[in-house]
């Protein structure tokens, strides 16, 4: 690369451009590296802060399915159409030829939810009777 | 005016800070904990190298230093990677040539200045920035007057002498397209200068 004449344009400078020229471009440089920095910790934030939310919403799913899983489990054990339906996690009860079901646990309104206790009777293909019964012992 | 090359007779004496070679540059640039040292060496030795190329084709000294500014920026976002394949001072002279051009593009198609704006031009010209009589003032005004590349070919010819064939390799031409490009340029100055 050539070194341009000076002498051979008709250009001015402003007073003591080149002087400061490298000082100014260095205070230039430094304040893009600063803005850049707060622009990638923002970033980070920002999609850890997300990525939290999801592992968070993960855990919480998880744990759901689990209990899903276990409540499942728990009715396979009941031997539906059959005399006796057994649950396990403290829920009891009999179901006789007579369609009479004797509730005996420690069950109270407190443990199950309403809505728990509908996805539970569905899965136990429990009719309206014998949903009414249950209720009534509840 | 008589448009033959001027023949740098009178380049400035080197700066002492000029006794430090690229290769030495480069090395205290890549030296751990020495990259702002080395490149103020480099801004120091280049910076008015790349503000008078700027200056030629851009004429407003605002856009030159614009321009400076962003060919060190870059250089110092790249010097990392620099593999020294090609020498430094033909990477700088690359990325000068290639902002100055995308520069003078943006500004022809913005429009915004030495089209229309005669308060530009009035600034260029005025005598805090410009030393030329008349007949320098209308050369420069024809100047603005050819396309960026053309402004580009015909400055480095004219002004610093350089060979078509380096003109050539510099902004990825064939020596072909120099040639005829620093014709087009010369004939339309010519034809600018007459017309008036």
């Amino acid at each position: 690369m050539k070194t341009p004449n000076e002498q051979n344009h008709p250009f001015k400078t402003p007073d003591g451009y080149f002087d400061n020229f490298t000082e100014k471009l260095m205070d230039v440089i430094k304040t893009n590296q600063k803005s850049k920095s707060k622009r990638i910790l923002s970033a980070w934030v920002k999609y850890s802060s997300i990525a939290a939310v999801i592992v968070i919403a993960f855990i919480f799913a998880a744990v759901k399915i689990h209990q899903n899983t276990n409540l499942s489990k728990s009715s396979d054990t009941i031997k539906s159409g059959k005399n006796v339906l057994i649950a396990d996690s403290g829920l009891k009860f009999k179901h006789n030829s007579e369609q009479k079901i004797n509730y005996s646990s420690d069950l109270t309104s407190r443990d199950l939810s309403y809505d728990e206790i509908i996805d539970w009777s569905t899965s136990m293909d429990l009719n309206d009777e014998e949903l009414l019964v249950l209720f009534n012992n509840i | 005016m008589d448009l033959q090359p001027k023949i740098s007779s009178n380049l400035p004496k080197n700066l002492s800070l000029e006794s430090n070679s690229d290769k030495e540059i480069l090395n205290r640039i890549k030296a751990e904990h020495h990259k702002e040292f080395g490149f103020r060496i480099l801004v120091d030795k280049y910076k008015k190298q790349v503000y008078w190329q700027a200056r030629r084709n851009l004429i407003v000294h605002e856009d030159a230093d614009d321009v400076t500014q962003t060919v060190f920026i870059k250089i110092w976002k790249g010097i990392s990677n620099f593999r020294g394949d090609s020498k430094l001072s033909s990477w700088i002279f690359r990325i000068t040539t290639n902002e100055i051009i995308n520069f003078a593009n943006a500004r022809k198609t913005s429009k915004n200045i030495f089209s229309d704006n005669d308060l530009m031009i009035e600034r260029a010209f005025s005598p805090s920035e410009f030393s030329g009589d008349e007949i320098e003032k209308e050369f420069q005004k024809a100047l603005l007057n050819i396309p960026p590349r053309q402004r580009m070919v015909f400055t480095m010819r004219y002004y610093d002498e350089t060979p078509f064939d380096d003109i050539a390799d510099q902004l990825s031409l064939s020596t072909g397209a120099v040639k005829a490009s620093y014709h087009h340029a010369a004939e339309k100055i010519k034809k600018y200068l007459l017309k008036d």
